[in-house]
């Protein structure tokens, strides 16, 4: 009980060191700027409760948000993709339903179900995100196009973690 | 009223999230339109100090462009220095201000935080009111204009730079005084517009851009950038895109420009309101 907690309390301190300390600082043309840190909900075990869950997203985003000085940017839509998460995950479950000791990732559930899971899920954030930072613009062609490039980059960073974590075990 | 308690029970998780995104949204709104200075402030002291330590790493890693912004600006008043003028008469010699006073301090600051892939962009520098910092304050980089002071707190002050889209200041063609304003469009963080110049004014690609004594923050004639594209737009203004002399990501010392004339300025200026208004 107490090891997937101490995991994921390190897993969150290392994806909001990574978000704030290298991804915040890398920027291609101004356009794309990938939001790594959401891999700690997506991540969290199956066996989280949803109020847990919905609690940890907005937590997350206010962290982000504080140490960003963007205030309630990132909560709005981590807590979205919190609330979200739990009814996603219901839509889409394996025919027999999740097992236990099975995690949201690729070895548990294959890549197909996971890249399905993430797309979805990092697009809703980021379309969230951009939308709020545009919103009385106008410039809403610019905001999608800057979400999608970003939502692109940061599915593949997931993946890269993915891909890493699976190399060590 | 148990009907209730069962429909609470069965939603409490919807609950919790219109909650919490409740809150999210109204700490939102509230810092879309306060511009987010007050809270700058208080979070900054937790970020700002692991950023100084960042930005301290970042500085040496750059030592070299640092140097030689250094030495360009260097050259730059050296240039201005009275004996490397021609001393022909006193109309063209260069004085800071026509009856002897400093009107423009310049303190130099540090960049310890900025971001240049948002809409609203911020700056934070290591000096703040314990060095004499106050809001409204003009920030000039190495190249040219950064920003505008917004926040202070006893030893940080946020700066709205020119690449926030909240950024205006009254900007003109260095050859022909003709004044416009400048904003930033929100896609390059090297690139501005400049707006209401009327079709009239002879606009060609490179032409210098500086600004106009309008403004009370930024000394008259401060390097903005240059023309770097144009077009005529449906009414009577051209469409000016402007290449910035600074660049955001380049920028890691900065000059903060105390105006000891702006207090007296303003206050002149409000009683001239109401009468206008009249």
């Amino acid at each position: 009980m107490i090891r997937p907690v101490i995991i994921n309390i390190f897993r969150l301190l290392l994806l909001v060191f990574l978000q704030l300390f290298v991804l915040n600082h890398i920027q291609f043309s101004g356009y794309v700027n990938p939001y790594l840190y959401i891999l700690f909900i997506l991540w969290l075990p199956f066996e989280t409760p949803g109020w847990l869950t919905i609690v940890l997203a907005f937590a997350l985003g206010m962290v982000i948000d504080v140490t960003s000085h963007t205030i309630g940017y990132h909560a709005f839509a981590t807590t979205f993709i919190g609330y979200m998460r739990y009814h996603l995950l219901a839509l889409i479950a394996p025919r027999n339903g999740y097992e236990f000791g099975m995690s949201p990732t690729v070895p548990s559930l294959g890549l197909a179900w996971f890249m399905k899971y993430i797309s979805i899920m990092v697009v809703i954030h980021h379309v969230i995100l951009f939308g709020i930072e545009s919103f009385g613009m106008g410039d809403y062609l610019a905001a999608t196009f800057r979400a999608i490039v970003s939502s692109i980059f940061t599915i593949l960073l997931i993946l890269v973690c993915q891909f890493l974590t699976l190399r060590s075990r | 009223m148990r009907t209730l308690i069962r429909f609470f029970q069965r939603h409490y998780l919807f609950f919790i999230f219109l909650v919490l995104e409740g809150a999210a949204f109204a700490l939102l709104v509230q810092n879309h339109f306060v511009q987010r200075v007050a809270y700058g402030n208080f979070s900054g002291n937790i970020s700002n100090v692991v950023n100084e330590q960042i930005s301290d790493w970042n500085n040496y890693l750059h030592l070299r462009q640092i140097n030689e912004q250094l030495i360009r600006e260097n050259t730059e008043l050296r240039n201005r220095l009275p004996e490397s003028m021609y001393a022909a008469d006193a109309e063209h010699s260069f004085s800071v201000d026509t009856v002897n006073q400093v009107k423009y301090q310049y303190l130099s600051a540090a960049v310890i935080n900025i971001s240049v892939n948002k809409q609203y962009n911020y700056i934070t520098l290591n000096k703040g009111a314990e060095q004499n910092v106050a809001k409204n304050m003009a920030v000039m980089g190495p190249d040219g204009i950064v920003g505008v002071v917004v926040g202070v707190s006893d030893h940080f002050a946020t700066v709205l730079p020119v690449i926030n889209r909240h950024f205006r200041v009254s900007t003109k063609f260095k050859k022909n005084h003709y004044y416009g304003s400048l904003q930033w469009d929100g896609k390059s963080y090297r690139h501005a517009e400049l707006n209401e110049i009327p079709l009239h004014v002879p606009v060609e690609t490179g032409d210098t851009l500086v600004i106009s004594g309008y403004s009370s923050n930024f000394p008259e004639g401060a390097p903005v950038g240059t023309v770097s594209h144009f077009s005529k737009k449906d009414g009577n203004f051209y469409d000016i895109e402007v290449l910035l002399f600074s660049d955001f990501r380049k920028l890691f010392h900065v000059s903060i420009v105390k105006n000891y004339m702006k207090l007296e300025q303003d206050e002149l200026e409000q009683l001239i309101k109401p009468a206008a208004n009249d």
